[in-house]
């Protein structure tokens, strides 16, 4: 596949040429890059394990989504909004990749020393990563989207398909171009010294809109709807996205009698967005080599500290009460101390663990304020076991960050920890405990705690007083079983050996929750039960800090 | 009658593989306390290998590894409460400031916050290492950094330490500064087992120097000891003639002109 995109490149020698871009050097150095690719374990910004094996299984699972894209064409009436629909799906797919794991392809520094001394021209320079990062993009497009212009050819004859085609190249070029676009106008208006900051949070708002945007079909209220009458395109929801712009050329063009002067306009954003973004792109582009430079300089030991306000430490106003009432001196506290500074600041945990923790509050506010949001049914009106569910579905507050404070891009950092004597880890797991709980749980916790009880009313609380217990205990659970050292796992070796305690964990939890519905049929039930699991946590805790370091 | 301290360090036929290759070749070797030993050696001899087996890290070594009397194997913990260690990458939490990574070595020591802060203070003024109260260790140079590592090894008193590079990344003026602080620790009873690749500060301070080459003691003793074996004047020339580096042999010219 590797060899036909270097190939392709080759062919598209006069366009690079056209562009200012020289064509020879571009196809050597993405040939380069596609190399170092095949054989590095950073791929794509990510820590993988690179066999083949795992890239057949990422393939297969990209062709079966292949395969229910063609499902859900066949199921929506209006063909248009149904292309428009699944360009969206792919749009934010690959867009939420590129912004995620491809920024390190893109801002490769190593490219500085290697390939800026040589003789080549800024656009060649700043076309390579793009075209690299495209590459990747193309398969994963490719994939999914080929299954159902293969259909097409049978469903709506080859016009269809071909035009499928065309809409799919553009709308690659378009996610490609303005999402690196969009990278290349960071670079050029923020300061060296404060852009991999700046970047780096850009990555979790953006991973987070991502998130939540996969979650806004469930606050429209398409109770009214059978699937297949959905019609987008053509309406003012279809100047939404990109996505829904080419369904508008679709209509236009293969529906051309229904069409309606809005599907024209999102036709006409379809062609001008697409050949915009090139326009964008290469805009942007310029004096990416100095651009590049100045960041080295500016993320480099020697660089001058920026004329900015000192930098904040950690905010001792949360922090000292918990540290001081929740934590004892020694490694407790360090444990402690250490996990919340890694999770306030590395910004790889950042990425990983924000969008999930923001999904939960996402999920109070959705289930409880749906209906009420929408002036239609009492918020009462819902279901007893949909509270249940996000009342433990909080553990994930917990369990996700204490995943993930076991891994690290520093993990060999972690000889700190080998090389000192720690004759018991529960300690150093309790802090690390309480980092978590601090960070995550606390502030979530008390706004969806009183969201519940404001949404239910007052008789919530017995259930949420015992569903507290129930998630503290299956932390400590997780904690006293899975002893690895805060921040001191790579990675790739992370990725299931922490599975069991984590089954385990959220198996107790859903358990938990059956048995904490069927206790509602007791009188006095889930109180009585409350005072007791508050009594098996009091006593897991006590197990978790009776470590003592001698 | 009081007894002799233990030696600080006992090796006897100790032996490594790494996936069936052999990297260490039964080491014999006693170190008494108080002295700063030098372990020198080419790349891949297995230097580093050593120092992790002695420092606790790595149990899974044949033959018999005791370290101030306490077998390492059967209690690699009651060695590393006794012992400071530093290693040869200087991997670092880099989010952390100084005194955040000090808490944390400190405390996994036992040691109190107040004591912790006291130390550190005072060996970052003698390493004459300044920065801002929140300044992070990412925004350090490699120097800075490396003046944090040593700060943090020393914090709890340790009675041996084993240093693998400590130079790496010092200015002249730190050399100069870390070999003074060296000498004022073995002064006090401390050992210093470390290795480096600058030859002249090991020549310089150290009061033994043991030399491995491909996971055999080649050399063991003071600089005079070793030199009347080889006879080379300088300790730079005498790795070389034991490690059969390039000055036995004739170095080949590259010839610039082949193709033209």
């Amino acid at each position: 596949m590797n060899r036909c995109f270097v190939w392709l490149t080759g062919v598209l020698a006069p366009l690079w040429r056209r562009l200012g871009a020289d064509p020879h050097a571009l196809q050597l150095i993405f040939d380069a890059k596609l190399k170092i690719g095949e054989r590095t374990t950073q791929f794509m910004g990510q820590q993988q394990k690179r066999d083949k094996n795992y890239t057949w299984v990422m393939y297969l699972f990209l062709g079966a989504f292949g395969l229910l894209v063609i499902l859900g064409y066949y199921l929506l009436d209006d063909k248009a909004t149904a292309i428009g629909l699944i360009f969206s799906f792919v749009f934010i797919y690959l867009g939420f990749m590129l912004v995620t794991e491809m920024s390190e392809n893109m801002f490769d520094l190593r490219d500085l020393t290697i390939l800026l001394s040589r003789p080549i021209s800024d656009t060649t320079f700043s076309l390579s990563p793009a075209l690299h990062i495209a590459c990747f993009a193309a398969k994963g497009a490719m994939l999914l989207l080929t299954p159902l212009g293969i259909a097409l050819v049978l469903l709506a004859g080859p016009l269809a398909a071909l035009l499928y085609a065309v809409l799919a190249v553009m709308l690659v070029i378009m996610t490609i171009l303005l999402t690196l676009g969009l990278y290349l106008t960071l670079l050029k208006r923020v300061a060296a010294a404060r852009f991999q900051q700046l970047l780096a949070y850009f990555q979790i708002i953006i991973s987070c809109v991502f998130f939540i945007a996969y979650q806004l079909p469930n606050f429209l209220n398409l109770s009214g709807y059978s699937p297949g009458q959905l019609s987008l395109v053509g309406t003012w929801w279809g100047f939404a996205g990109p996505g829904l712009w080419l369904g508008g050329i679709w209509d236009v063009i293969l529906e051309g009698g229904s069409s309606t002067v809005l599907s024209l306009l999102q036709s006409g954003l379809g062609v001008t967005g697409t050949i915009l973004s090139v326009v964008y792109y290469l805009r942007q582009s310029e004096g990416y080599g100095e651009r590049l430079l100045e960041l080295q300089i500016g993320g480099s030991q020697g660089a001058p500290e920026p004329e900015t306000r000192p930098q904040r430490v950690r905010s001792d106003w949360i922090v000292n009460p918990i540290e001081r009432y929740l934590t004892r001196p020694g490694v407790e506290r360090a444990g402690f101390r250490f996990t919340w500074a890694i999770m306030a600041r590395d910004m790889r945990f950042k990425q990983q663990v924000y969008p999930g923790v923001v999904i939960i509050p996402l999920l109070v506010i959705i289930y409880v304020f749906r209906e009420w949001l929408m002036d239609e049914e009492a918020v009462r009106g819902m279901g007893f076991h949909l509270i249940l569910i996000i009342l433990y579905f909080f553990l994930a507050l917990l369990i996700t960050p204490l995943v993930t404070t076991r891994t690290s891009t520093e993990h060999q950092a972690g000889w700190v920890l080998r090389s000192n004597p720690l004759a018991d880890r529960r300690p150093l797991l309790y802090g690390q405990l309480i980092a978590v709980a601090g960070q995550f749980y606390l502030p979530v916790g008390c706004i969806g705690y009183l969201c519940l009880l404001i949404g239910y009313g007052p008789e919530l609380l017995d259930d949420i007083v015992l569903s507290i217990a129930v998630v503290l205990l299956g932390a400590a659970v997780f904690q006293l079983n899975d002893s690895t050292l805060a921040f001191s796992r790579e990675k790739k070796q992370g990725g299931y050996s922490g599975l069991g305690s984590i089954l385990l964990v959220y198996l107790l939890a859903s358990f938990a929750g059956l048995a904490h519905w069927a206790l509602t049929y007791l009188p006095y039930g889930v109180t009585a039960v409350a005072v007791v699991a508050w009594g098996i946590c009091w006593l897991t805790f006590r197990e978790l800090r009776s470590g003592v370091v001698k | 009658m009081v007894n002799p301290p233990p030696p600080a360090i006992e090796l006897s036929d100790l032996r490594k593989s790494y996936y069936q290759k052999p990297v260490l070749f039964g080491l014999d070797l006693t170190v008494a306390p108080g002295q700063i030993v030098g372990y020198i050696g080419p790349n891949g001899a297995g230097k580093t290998t050593t120092l992790r087996i002695l420092g606790g890290l790595d149990r899974k070594f044949d033959g018999e590894a005791r370290v101030l009397g306490i077998d390492v194997k059967a209690d690699p913990l009651a060695v590393k409460r006794r012992i400071g260690y530093l290693p040869e990458s200087a991997d670092l939490y880099e989010v952390l400031t100084p005194a955040e990574f000090y808490h944390l070595v400190g405390s996994l020591h036992g040691m109190t916050e107040s004591r912790i802060t006291d130390r550190a203070g005072r060996f970052e003024d003698f390493l004459e290492l300044s920065y801002g109260k929140t300044q992070r260790i990412d925004t350090f140079s490699k120097g800075m950094r490396q003046k944090v590592l040593l700060t943090s090894v020393l914090l709890h008193d340790p009675d041996l330490i084993f240093l693998d590079e400590p130079l790496n990344g010092l200015d002249a003026n730190s050399v100069i500064r870390v070999e003074d602080l060296l000498r004022q620790l073995t002064e006090r009873g401390k050992t210093i087992f470390y290795s480096s690749h600058i030859m002249d500060v090991v020549e310089r301070i150290s009061d033994r120097i043991i030399l491995l080459n491909n996971g055999r003691i080649a050399a063991n003793g003071t600089f005079e000891e070793i030199n009347r074996q080889a006879h080379r004047g300088n300790l730079e020339d005498l790795f070389a003639s034991l490690t059969g580096g390039g000055l036995q042999r004739e170095t080949p010219r590259f010839n610039f002109s082949e193709d033209e």
